[in-house]
């Protein structure tokens, strides 16, 4: 995992809520084992959290109720969705973001 | 009995299309309403939103989400919160409030309406949760601030300002009508999911929570951002609307839907998310300039997205909009402060000594342009004369955006070439503009423009009485306890002079 300071072309991934701290660091865990081809960058501003990798950011259910000890389904990430980067696809079991000038660049 | 997980029966809930046998398809979706541009009902079927929710997960949700805000509401309350927030701040949220809350309940209005006439089931479908959200964020953005009334007059603003003929709510009305209380299906889907939630709302919604959460107050924080969630799923009926398009060789309409939002999205963020950021909320908190959001928000994650989908940046993009991210709000900033007994909040100058420094590095070359002028007024509150500092006539307003026009601003610090408005001749009277790309607007649907009266034709009409700067006062709804002053009653004036000596 990498931090920035300033958002950077062609990443992709959730902003989420600044006082939903469960979230932030089970989303960010969770990305790092749903993501192991790409680098999690997670730019923390306060109010919001961006999570993110370049052009194409995955996080599936299973992997979030092993971070988080419980069951979970993905939907539950809505009150703690601020916005998003990039084009999203909801499944049951995971959910995508992706870029398809950035992934093909990448 | 095994549940069934959800993408093995959405599809089938969701996709009530059919095709009219009794009645003409074109009575049910009116082009007015609809705007199927000529795409099939077939072609609009495909329309497939990214971000798949049911029903009763909704209100799952939004349960979750209510209980959360209310719950950090009453605990701040308690705590006597607001009474502890800088005066500035407070102005931003006081501004947020007036501007907000109402428009919200109107966004209904145009979410029901793709809700009904909407192409896709799909889409009908979203369209009725979005609803529902702008309802949602009505009420939550009129209550809390109903419940600081006796702490702060102003806060009655909240409700009250889209009802008045005050100039800022004047503009508010003419724009969100033109997105979305007065639009058709297909342009609010683009114009006011797309443009304006996917791309403009999240500076004000989370630029400044992100602010609020170093200011400390957490009341505001957690509701902005709150409302973002839903935000962030309604605006997905854009992108599909805008791929039926492009796949439908509809492209070059869809583009100028958003080539006439964005900018009237640029200029009302100006005024109030710009203000906000650069000059309201308290140096010590400020973890970005307005043009800093703007690059992140705006010019990589929007313009990201929107070109992924192959579409082009606006045609004024360089020509016009990057160069106004260095002054135009700045400009906007020194007339609000100059009139301030016209808005319904206490501008704050922003201007201290520490203050201007940021804003040199912020913005290079802001001393030797807009900080001439704030010497100016600053000499004159040293002296005594705030007076001097105080308006006694009216500012030419834009007949598009309904902001005044700052040309001769422009103009002054060498980024615009003639300090005039831009006017345009039609049906015998003559219109001012603030920019080549307001009168470019009007010009492209002028009989959807040309009947408004801006508050300075109302003022030229014999509408406000007596014409004067009382008249105009009392005809915006302003009274004494509420119109705007100085909120730090003019201490970062003498704290240059202290800095100076």
């Amino acid at each position: 995992m990498k931090t920035v300071e300033k958002l950077e072309e062609g990443l992709v991934g959730p902003v989420l809520r600044g006082v939903d701290a469960d979230i932030i660091d089970a989303v960010i865990a969770a990305a790092e084992i749903d993501n192991p081809d790409r680098e999690v960058v997670v730019e923390d501003r306060g109010g919001y959290v961006r999570v993110h990798a370049r052009g194409r950011f995955r996080l599936t259910r299973e992997t979030m109720e092993r971070i988080l000890g419980r069951p979970f389904e993905l939907r539950e990430l809505e009150p703690s969705l601020s916005a998003f980067a990039g084009h999203v696809e909801t499944g049951d079991e995971e959910w995508v973001w992706r870029l398809h000038t950035a992934a093909r660049e990448g | 009995m095994p549940k069934l997980q959800r993408q093995q029966y959405y599809d089938l809930t969701r996709d009530m299309n059919w095709h009219f046998r009794y009645v003409d398809e074109a009575e049910v979706f009116p082009e007015a309403m609809s705007k199927s541009l000529g795409v099939p009902a077939e072609e609009w079927w495909k329309w497939d939103e990214p971000y798949k929710l049911t029903f009763r997960e909704y209100t799952y949700n939004q349960v979750d989400k209510d209980t959360g805000i209310y719950s950090i509401k009453s605990v701040t309350n308690r705590a006597n919160l607001y009474e502890k927030l800088d005066s500035g701040w407070r102005s931003a949220i006081k501004a947020h409030y007036g501007a907000i809350p109402v428009p919200e309940y109107l966004a209904s209005i145009g979410e029901a309406r793709m809700a009904r006439f909407g192409r896709a089931a799909a889409w009908r479908n979203m369209a009725t949760f979005g609803a529902l959200d702008e309802t949602r964020h009505g009420q939550a953005q009129a209550w809390f601030p109903y419940s600081l009334i006796d702490k702060d007059p102003q806060m009655d603003w909240a409700l009250k300002t889209l009802h008045t003929n005050e100039w800022g709510a004047i503009a508010a009305r003419h724009l969100f009508d033109d997105m979305f209380t007065a639009n058709d299906a297909v342009s609010t889907a683009i114009q006011l999911t797309f443009t304006f939630e996917t791309g403009f709302t999240n500076l004000q919604f989370l630029g400044m929570a992100a602010d609020a959460l170093h200011v400390g107050d957490m009341e505001f924080g957690a509701l902005i951002s709150s409302i973002q969630t839903d935000e962030a799923r309604h605006a997905q009926q854009g992108e599909p609307t805008l791929r039926v398009l492009v796949a439908n060789g509809k492209k070059a309409e869809a583009q100028k839907m958003v080539d006439i939002m964005f900018w009237r999205s640029w200029r009302i963020f100006s005024l109030l998310t710009g203000l906000s950021m650069d000059y309201y909320t308290p140096l010590e908190y400020r973890s970005m300039s307005f043009k800093e959001f703007m690059e992140e928000w705006i010019i990589k994650q929007f313009m990201d997205q929107f070109k992924d989908l192959g579409m082009n940046t606006p045609w004024y993009w360089e020509s016009h909009f990057l160069p106004e991210l260095d002054w135009y709000h700045h400009g906007l900033h020194l007339g609000v402060w100059f009139w301030r007994p016209t808005v319904w909040w206490n501008p704050d100058a922003g201007v201290s000594p520490a203050e201007r420094d940021w804003l040199e590095e912020k913005y290079p070359g802001w001393n030797d342009t807009f900080g001439r002028w704030w010497d100016v007024i600053t000499e004159n509150v040293r002296k005594g004369e705030a007076n001097k500092t105080l308006p006694e006539t009216f500012p030419v307003v834009c007949n598009l955006c309904q902001i005044p026009i700052i040309t001769p601003c422009g103009h002054a610090i060498g980024k615009l070439e003639r300090p005039i408005p831009f006017m345009l001749e039609y049906n015998g009277r003559q219109y001012n503009f603030c920019s080549e790309i307001c009168r470019w607007i009007f010009k492209e649907q002028p009989e959807r423009y040309h009947g408004h009266l801006s508050i300075v034709d109302r003022l030229l009409a014999g509408q406000i009485q007596p014409p004067t700067v009382e008249g105009a006062l009392a005809y915006m709804g302003l009274t004494p306890e509420i119109m705007g002053q100085d909120a730090d009653n003019y201490q970062w004036a003498f704290a240059e002079r202290k800095a100076a000596e």
